[in-house]
C-alpha cells in the first residue's frame, strides 16, 4: 500500500487519543462514599467478563475509527498505476511519452490513448507532488504543460533508444531517487519487441544504474476499430493501400483531392489489404490527398501525394554479350519507355549494368552518392563453382532492398531460380545460395554471383530479373525527381507536403506504425516493469486507485459500531421485587 | 423540646395512639391488652371460685340463679414497652440529599419515643456496634424522654456494626413482650437478618421494622465514573455506573425480595422508607395500620 501524503501517518499515533482519554477519565473519577457496597460487588461481579469484553470492543473500535480517519487523511493507494510509491514530495519524475502515430488510437470514451496518457500523468503528478518532471532531458516546470509538450504527431517512436536516453540522463543528473514513468500503447515496432540486442543493451545500462529507478509502464492495449492509407505515384497514377485489422468485405467512401477539387467514390475493401489505382488525369503538377471516412486513428486516414512532371528514365547497360544485353534491356524497358544506352556518361543514367571489373572513378563516386543505381554482372570466365542440377537461393532479405516483398506482402519467385554457374561476391549479402552469395551490395553498388544465361541460371526467365530491375531503375530515378518522400524523422513530425526549392518534400507516417501488433513487457526481457494497463473502462482517477473513501467509509462504520455497542442495552435480570 | 422532634407532628400524631399487636406485659395500667386477668371494665371470663380468691369478686347474681360460687374476670389493661432498636453501621451515614439515614432514623425514633410515653408507655433505646453501646431501658417516666433524646443526639454511626449479633443479645436481654421497633438500612446477610427477627419473635416481641434507605442507593442514579468507597470499612471500587445499574438494581430487588419472604414468614410489621418520604407520613401510616390490625 502506498501513500500520496504519507507524512500525515505521522498522525498515526493518534489512535491513541481514545485509550488515553480512558485512562485520564479513569483517573478523573468522583470519589463518593458509599454504604451500599454488597449491591455494588454483585452488579460487577454478574458477567464481568462480557462487560468487560464489550467495553474493550468500544474502545478498539474507537481507535480503530481515528486509524482509518488519518489513513484515509494519507490518501492510501492500493494497486493500481502508482502501487508501491512512497512519495512525500523528495522524487523526481522522468517522464518516457510514447507519441507515435499509434498513440492516436480512439479508446472507448473519445479520448486518444495519448489525450488519456496526458490526463492520467498530468492528474498523478499534481497528486503526488515530485520534487522534479524531466521530460526525458528536459525539465518541466508546470506539470499542467504537459499536454502542451506532448502534442500529436505522426511519427513512430523507438522506446529502447528513449529508455536510453532516459539512463543517460539519470546518470548524468545523478539522482538518488526518482521514477521512470512511461505512457505507451506497447507496439511492438515502437519497442522493437523483435530486436534482442537492443533490449540486451537497454537491460546491461539498467544494472549499472545505482539505485535503479522504479520503472512504471501506462499501457493502452487494444482501442476502437481502425483503417489506414498510404499511396504512392506513379507517372500519372495514384497507387493507393488500405489496411484494416479485420478482412471483413465492406464498402467505404475514399475521398480524393486534387489541388481545389474533392471527388469522392465508394470502394471496396476486401481482407485485410486492399490495394487501388487510381488516375489523375489532369495535366502539370498536382497536389493532392486521398483520404478515409473517420475511424478510430484520425492520424492514419489520410495520404498525401504529389503529381510533377517526370523526365523520362535512361539506362546505360554495358556489356559485351549481346544475348545479356537484350536479356536485360527487355528487363529493364519492357514498354519502351526507358531510354538505354551502351555508353555509362555517369551522369544521365538512372541505373547502370555493368559486366565485369566496374571502374573505380570520381564519375562513378558521385553517380552513387547521388543516387544512382549501379548493378555489377560477372565476367563469363570467372567461374567459380559449378552445379549441373543448379542451386537454389536459401534466403534472401524480404523486408528491403530490391528483392524485398510486394505491397501486398508476397515474396518475389527466388525459390524457383537454379544457378548452375556463379562466381564469388563480395559486400553485405541480399540473397544467398547454399554455400555462397547471390546477390550482395558494397559501397552502394550491387553485386549479382551469376548472369541471365542459360548456362549460368534461369534468371533470364524474368519473373525476379524484370522487378530487380525496375526497381534499381525507380530507385535511380528518383535523384531526377521534384518529389522527395521520405519517412518523418524530425520536427514538426506532421505528415504532409512541404515545399523546398528543388520541388517537394513529402513526409509520410512510418510504414512501422500502420502495424497495430502489441507486445508485453514480459517479452523484452527482465526489465522490472510496473505496467498499469488502461483498459475501456479505466478513468484517469482508476490509474491512482485512491482508496480513501473506502477507509473514511470504514472509519464512519467503526464509528457506527461503537455507538451501537455503547447504547446496546445490558441484557435485563428477570429478578424484581414482589 | 429540642431539633429531633417536630412539635407540630407529634401534635397532630397525638390523636393516634401507638398501638401494640398483641398482648402485653406490664407492670403499670395501661391501654394496652395484658395477657393476666385485670380489673378493667371489659368481661373477660367466669370461673370457680377456689379458696384464696378474693370474696369480693364473686358474682353473687350467679350464685343466686345457680347455688355455686363463680368468680366473674375482666380483661387486664397493661403499659406498652416499647424497645427502639437503632442500627449505628456506617452506612446509615448516607445521604444524597437533605438527610442522611442516620438522621432520618434518629427523627423517627425521637417521635416514636416521644409518642410512647406520651400516652404512659414505656420507652427505650438500644443501639451500637459489635458491643452495644446505648442500652436505655424502657420507661415511663416523662423526664425519660429527655434521657432518650439526649442519647440520640450523642450518637453517631460507627464503622462497622454487628447489627445482627445486636439483635440476637436484645431478644435475650428483654426481659418481657415488648414492641421492638428496629430502624436500619438492613444492608447485611437476609439469612442472618431473618434469623434475628426469627429469634425475637420467638422471644413474643412485637417486631415492627423501618427499612430505610436513601433513593440513589436503590437506583444508583449516577451518570459518570465514580470511585465508591465503603461507608464502613477501607474497600474501594471504580465503577462506571451507567454501565452496571441495571444489574445493580437487580441486585437491590433480589435483596428486598428476600426481606419479603423473612416479613412473611415472622408476621413483622415492615416498612420500607426512602429518606425522600416525609417521615410524619411514613409515621401515620405506621401508626393507622397498627391501629387496623390491633386484635
Amino acid at each position: 500500500m502506498a501513500f500520496l501524503q504519507p507524512a500525515l501517518l505521522f498522525a498515526l499515533p493518534a489512535v491513541l487519543i481514545p485509550l488515553i482519554i480512558h485512562l485520564l477519565h479513569r483517573r478523573r473519577f468522583q470519589e463518593k462514599s458509599w454504604g451500599a457496597m454488597r449491591f455494588l460487588r454483585e452488579a460487577l461481579q454478574e458477567k464481568r467478563g462480557r462487560r468487560k469484553v464489550r467495553h474493550w470492543l468500544v474502545l478498539a473500535m474507537r481507535m480503530l475509527a481515528v486509524a482509518m480517519l488519518v489513513f484515509a487523511m494519507s490518501r492510501p493507494l492500493i494497486g493500481g498505476w502508482l502501487a508501491g510509491w512512497v512519495g512525500n514530495g523528495d522524487r523526481s519524475i522522468t517522464i518516457i511519452m510514447d507519441r507515435s502515430a499509434s498513440m492516436e488510437r480512439k479508446l472507448p470514451g473519445d479520448l486518444t490513448k495519448r489525450e488519456l496518457a496526458l490526463q492520467t500523468l498530468s492528474e498523478t503528478v499534481s497528486q503526488v507532488n515530485p520534487s522534479e518532471i524531466w521530460l526525458l532531458d528536459l525539465p518541466l516546470n508546470d506539470p499542467n504543460n504537459l499536454a502542451e509538450q506532448f502534442g500529436p504527431t505522426d511519427a513512430k517512436a523507438d522506446l529502447p533508444a528513449m529508455l536510453m536516453k532516459a539512463f543517460q540522463h539519470w546518470t548524468r543528473t545523478q539522482q538518488t531517487r526518482g521514477e521512470l514513468w512511461i505512457a505507451s500503447d506497447l507496439q511492438a515496432t515502437s519497442w522493437r519487441a523483435n530486436d534482442k540486442a537492443a533490449w540486451a543493451d537497454v537491460e546491461a545500462a539498467y544494472s549499472k544504474l545505482d539505485p535503479a529507478p522504479a520503472l512504471r509502464l501506462l499501457s493502452f492495449p487494444g482501442g476502437e476499430p481502425n483503417r489506414s492509407i498510404r499511396c504512392e505515384t506513379h507517372q500519372r497514377q495514384l497507387l493507393v493501400t488500405i489496411q484494416q485489422e479485420t478482412a471483413e468485405t465492406l464498402t467505404i467512401p475514399l475521398t480524393l483531392k486534387q489541388g481545389d477539387q474533392t471527388t469522392r467514390r465508394d470502394i471496396t475493401l476486401s481482407g485485410e489489404t486492399t490495394t487501388l489505382t487510381l488516375d489523375i488525369p489532369s495535366e502539370g503538377v498536382v497536389l493532392g490527398e486521398v483520404s478515409l471516412p473517420e475511424d478510430g486513428n484520425a492520424r492514419d486516414n489520410t495520404a498525401h501525394y504529389v503529381l510533377a512532371n517526370e523526365t523520362r528514365p535512361s539506362a546505360a547497360i554495358v556489356c559485351e554479350n549481346p544475348q545479356i544485353e537484350a536479356i536485360l534491356s527487355l528487363a529493364v524497358s519492357p514498354t519502351g519507355a526507358v531510354d538505354i544506352t551502351k555508353e555509362a556518361t555517369w551522369q544521365d543514367e538512372a541505373l547502370i549494368v555493368w559486366q565485369g571489373q566496374a571502374p573505380d572513378s570520381n564519375e562513378m563516386e558521385a553517380y552513387l552518392a547521388e543516387g544512382g543505381q549501379l548493378l555489377v554482372l560477372p565476367d563469363e570466365q570467372t567461374i567459380t563453382e559449378a552445379s549441373e542440377t543448379g542451386l537454389p537461393i536459401t534466403q534472401w532479405t524480404h523486408d528491403e532492398g530490391p528483392l524485398r516483398d510486394t505491397r501486398s506482402g508476397e515474396s518475389l519467385p527466388l525459390h524457383s531460380l537454379r544457378t548452375f554457374r556463379h562466381t564469388t561476391i563480395a559486400g553485405d549479402t541480399l540473397a544467398s545460395l547454399t554455400t555462397a552469395p547471390w546477390l550482395s551490395k558494397k559501397n552502394d553498388t550491387y553485386f549479382l554471383a551469376t548472369l541471365p544465361l542459360t548456362s549460368w541460371s534461369n534468371l533470364g526467365e524474368g519473373p525476379v530479373l524484370l522487378p530487380l530491375a525496375q526497381r534499381l531503375l525507380t530507385e535511380g530515378q528518383k535523384r531526377f525527381s521534384q518529389v522527395h518522400v521520405s519517412e518523418i524523422d524530425q520536427s514538426p513530425w506532421q505528415a504532409g507536403i512541404w515545399p523546398n526549392a528543388n520541388g517537394w518534400d513529402i513526409t509520410v507516417r512510418p510504414l512501422e506504425e500502420d502495424n497495430l501488433q502489441e507486445t508485453t513487457t514480459t517479452s523484452l526481457g527482465n526489465l522490472p516493469f510496473q505496467e498499469f494497463a488502461m483498459n475501456a473502462e479505466s478513468q484517469s482517477d482508476n490509474a491512482l486507485n485512491e482508496w480513501w473513501r473506502t477507509f473514511l467509509f470504514l472509519g464512519l462504520l467503526f464509528l457506527l459500531a461503537e455507538g451501537l455497542l455503547t447504547r446496546m442495552p445490558a441484557k435485563r435480570s428477570v429478578t424484581s421485587a414482589t | 423540646m429540642d431539633s429531633l422532634v417536630d412539635p407540630q407532628v407529634v401534635m397532630r400524631l397525638a390523636n393516634t395512639p401507638l398501638a401494640a399487636r398483641q398482648a402485653m406485659l406490664g407492670h403499670m395500667s395501661g391501654r394496652h391488652q395484658s395477657p393476666h386477668r385485670g380489673s378493667s371494665v371489659e368481661f373477660a371470663e367466669y370461673r370457680k371460685y377456689v379458696p384464696g380468691d378474693d370474696t369480693r369478686r364473686i358474682d353473687w347474681r350467679v350464685y343466686g340463679r345457680t347455688d355455686r360460687f363463680y368468680i366473674k374476670e375482666f380483661e387486664a389493661d397493661t403499659n406498652l414497652r416499647l424497645c427502639l432498636v437503632l442500627d449505628t453501621s456506617g452506612s446509615m451515614a448516607f445521604g444524597s440529599g437533605n438527610i442522611t439515614k442516620w438522621n432520618y432514623a434518629k427523627r423517627l425514633a425521637a417521635t416514636l419515643a416521644h409518642l410512647a410515653i406520651s400516652q404512659g408507655d414505656a420507652a427505650g433505646l438500644y443501639a451500637g456496634g459489635p458491643k452495644l453501646h446505648c442500652a436505655i431501658p424502657p420507661s415511663r417516666r416523662p423526664t425519660h424522654y429527655m434521657a432518650l433524646n439526649t442519647a440520640l443526639q450523642g450518637m453517631e454511626p460507627v464503622a462497622e456494626t454487628g447489627l445482627t449479633d445486636h439483635l440476637h443479645q436484645l431478644a435475650e436481654e428483654i426481659p418481657q413482650r415488648a414492641l421492638v421497633v428496629l430502624i436500619s438500612d438492613l444492608l447485611d446477610d437476609t439469612d442472618k437478618i431473618l434469623d434475628c427477627w426469627q429469634h425475637l419473635r420467638f422471644r413474643k416481641h412485637d417486631l415492627a421494622v423501618f427499612q430505610i434507605s436513601d433513593p440513589e442507593e436503590r437506583t444508583l442514579d449516577l451518570s459518570q465514573p465514580m470511585r465508591f468507597v465503603d461507608l464502613e470499612g477501607d474497600e474501594a471500587i471504580v465503577a462506571e455506573p451507567e454501565l452496571i445499574q441495571e444489574r445493580y438494581r437487580a441486585a437491590v430487588a433480589r435483596h428486598s425480595a428476600a426481606l419479603q419472604v423473612g416479613v412473611a414468614q415472622c408476621q413483622i410489621d415492615f416498612h420500607e422508607v426512602t429518606t425522600d418520604e416525609d417521615y410524619e407520613q411514613v409515621l401515620i401510616r405506621f401508626l393507622t395500620q397498627r391501629l387496623g390490625i390491633q386484635g
